[in-house]
């Protein structure tokens, strides 16, 4: 006999008990990884969509919270452009809009030149030289939501756009972006003259002490506008860190409330088996072998509602995304980390929980143990 | 020449404030190789000397030594327990759950025997107390008799030294009773161990090398 088969034993013998904590723990554990999942689907969807645009550095106005909200001249593109290590700069402005379909998509207008449009990769349709401002380029997603093709018409703010290309992104944020002509957008939106973020590229890519140093002067030089490198963004954005505290506040509750469920059920367990940990302690079993015994029940808890709650939480992320409009702007893929983080946070918590139960079957004397019925 | 293995001295044990004195400034030694019966009526004090002897209870006042030695706190008394002394309780106190074989493993878990020695080891003693066909029972599924069979042991599960019966025969039938004091009693003689019997009954008495009386928790009879 395996010294598993003991608290293993334990828990069967009250099959109803131990399948409801588990359950409670699976929930509890399923709702830290659906909203991690979602706090980093979020910075996931972001970053990638950076990443794939190619842009090294973001330029935004300083202090502005909501950065959609917030507007910037486009005619500084040209004076961050003479920064020296600066290869090339985009202004782009961006909104959230309503289409046909009632689902709201993000609107990017990028300028004629820019070097943004070389960024993309065309599924369908042919950007030409340049995009007339008639037309529009859809992701892929928000194509096959709208159910449009090429040359088909979309209509954004009562007015009507040509789909003259689709493209293709690995991020869910661009897939399910509109792109039209700056311009076009500026009078549409009715925000001539202006962009809401500067994208820009660097000369030197990989050096760090490079990127640093430029990152620096056009923060130096600036005063009205804040400079981040794209890795940081997810991290340094205030709606995101939001988001995140709300994702991981809530989640911890939930975890919390479910050590509470573990270690009330063990220390009705221990309570119930006064006797037997009583012949247990005659027997000679040390404290800290009885200790270990209960810390094994909760592990063992921990662990089958930890694993029920990891996969039942990833099928519910998944599904609370595929079926809502979030899939727009959150990718809900779970990496490996999320999964070693909830595991890890759950095992500490049902560990903790495990403790004063430990505590209070060790303190249980023996002899009166053996008179208990 | 024989050698104590345990010694107490002026060992009491009250509860209640004081109010309850169930043993009274006890001195005794108990030699290696020894049966010896403690012999009292209900509520004499001799369970509880019993617990005092193995730790399981603490004196109020007095010292007990095992091996020349007094253990100092509960690891000790464990680390004793499980090495040097064997239990028969009255109520067996098998694990509901756990089968014969698992309930003889218990005492082995904190040995340096793997889980494959272990069972070997169960196996072997079940069959010394002639349960080799009932090693993967519930005590459920066992008759009184059988229960203290797998008690016995489990007692045996690390080669004691001292075997602590309290009671061993109060749950059952004469006939029972009478083949599992023969079954400890042989155990005691091929084994060589010290052998410690809480009883009150006088013919079990009559088998000890030694009869320890013992009324309103004191020592009042040490015959030979």
């Amino acid at each position: 006999m395996h010294f598993i088969r003991i608290p293993g034993n334990n828990l069967a013998k009250r099959p109803m008990r131990t399948f409801l904590t588990c359950l409670g723990v699976a929930l509890g554990v399923a709702s830290f990884i659906a909203l991690t999942g979602l706090s980093r689907g979020v910075e996931k969807a972001w970053t990638t969509g950076l990443d794939e645009k190619g842009v090294h550095i973001l330029g935004m106005r300083k202090g502005a919270v909501e950065i959609l909200t917030a507007t910037l001249d486009e005619n500084l593109a040209g004076q961050i452009s003479g920064v020296e290590g600066v290869r090339a700069v985009s202004g782009e402005l961006i909104d959230l809009i309503q289409v046909d379909n009632g689902a709201t998509v993000l609107l990017s207008g990028w300028p004629a030149e820019s070097s943004l449009w070389k960024t993309l990769h065309v599924a369908r349709g042919n950007l030409g030289r340049s995009m007339d401002t008639g037309s529009v380029v859809l992701g892929e997603s928000i194509a096959a939501a709208l159910n449009k093709d090429i040359g088909d018409t979309v209509s954004l703010h009562a007015h009507g756009f040509t789909v003259k290309a689709i493209h293709k992104s690995t991020g869910t944020l661009n897939n399910n972006t509109i792109i039209m002509a700056l311009s076009r957008m500026q009078k549409l939106t009715g925000k001539t003259g202006q962009v809401t973020v500067f994208n820009i590229r660097l000369a030197t890519t990989g050096d760090r002490a490079f990127s640093a140093k430029v990152l620096s002067d056009l923060n130096r030089r600036f005063e009205t506008l804040l400079f981040q490198e794209t890795r940081e963004i997810a991290d340094n954005n205030k709606i995101l860190q939001l988001f995140r505290a709300i994702a991981w506040g809530t989640s911890i509750i939930a975890l919390m409330i479910c050590a509470f469920v573990v270690l009330n059920t063990l220390l009705m367990s221990v309570t119930e088996r006064k006797r037997e940990i009583g012949i247990y302690s005659a027997l000679g079993w040390k404290p800290s072998r009885i200790m270990m015994m209960i810390g094994m029940e909760a592990v063992i808890i921990t662990s089958a509602g930890g694993v029920t709650g990891i996969l039942s939480g990833a099928f519910g992320l998944e599904w609370l995304i595929r079926g809502t409009e979030l899939n727009a702007y959150i990718d809900p893929r779970l990496d490996v980390w999320i999964v070693m983080e909830t595991f890890l946070v759950s095992a500490v918590l049902g560990t903790l929980a495990s403790i004063y139960p430990a505590w209070r079957a060790v303190r249980i004397s023996p002899t009166e143990a053996l008179r208990y019925e | 020449m024989k050698e104590v293995i345990i010694r107490l001295e002026n060992v009491s044990r009250e509860y209640d404030n004081g109010k309850i004195r169930a043993v009274r400034n006890i001195n005794l030694e108990v030699l290696t190789g020894e049966f010896i019966v403690l012999l009292g009526s209900s509520g004499s004090g001799k369970t509880t000397l019993l617990n005092l002897m193995t730790g399981l209870d603490t004196p109020t006042s007095g010292r007990v030594y095992i091996n020349g030695k007094t253990p100092k706190n509960g690891s000790q008394w464990s680390r004793i327990r499980s090495q040097t002394i064997g239990f028969i309780f009255q109520s067996f106190n098998l694990i509901p759950t756990l089968t014969a074989r698992e309930n003889v493993e218990i005492p082995m878990f904190g040995s340096p025997v793997n889980s494959r020695q272990r069972e070997k080891r169960a196996s072997f003693l079940l069959e010394k107390v002639g349960l080799s066909h009932r090693t993967s029972h519930l005590p459920s599924a066992l008759s009184g008799g059988e229960r203290q069979r797998v008690a016995i042991a489990r007692s045996l599960a690390n080669r004691p030294a001292l075997l602590m019966a309290d009671e061993p025969t109060g749950n059952l039938d004469s006939k029972t009773s009478a083949r599992v004091m023969d079954l400890i009693y042989d155990i005691h003689v091929s084994e060589k161990n010290t052998l410690v019997v809480v009883t009150h009954d006088r013919t079990i008495a009559e088998h000890g090398d030694r009869i320890i009386r013992i009324s309103d928790g004191r020592l009042i009879r040490n015959k030979m």
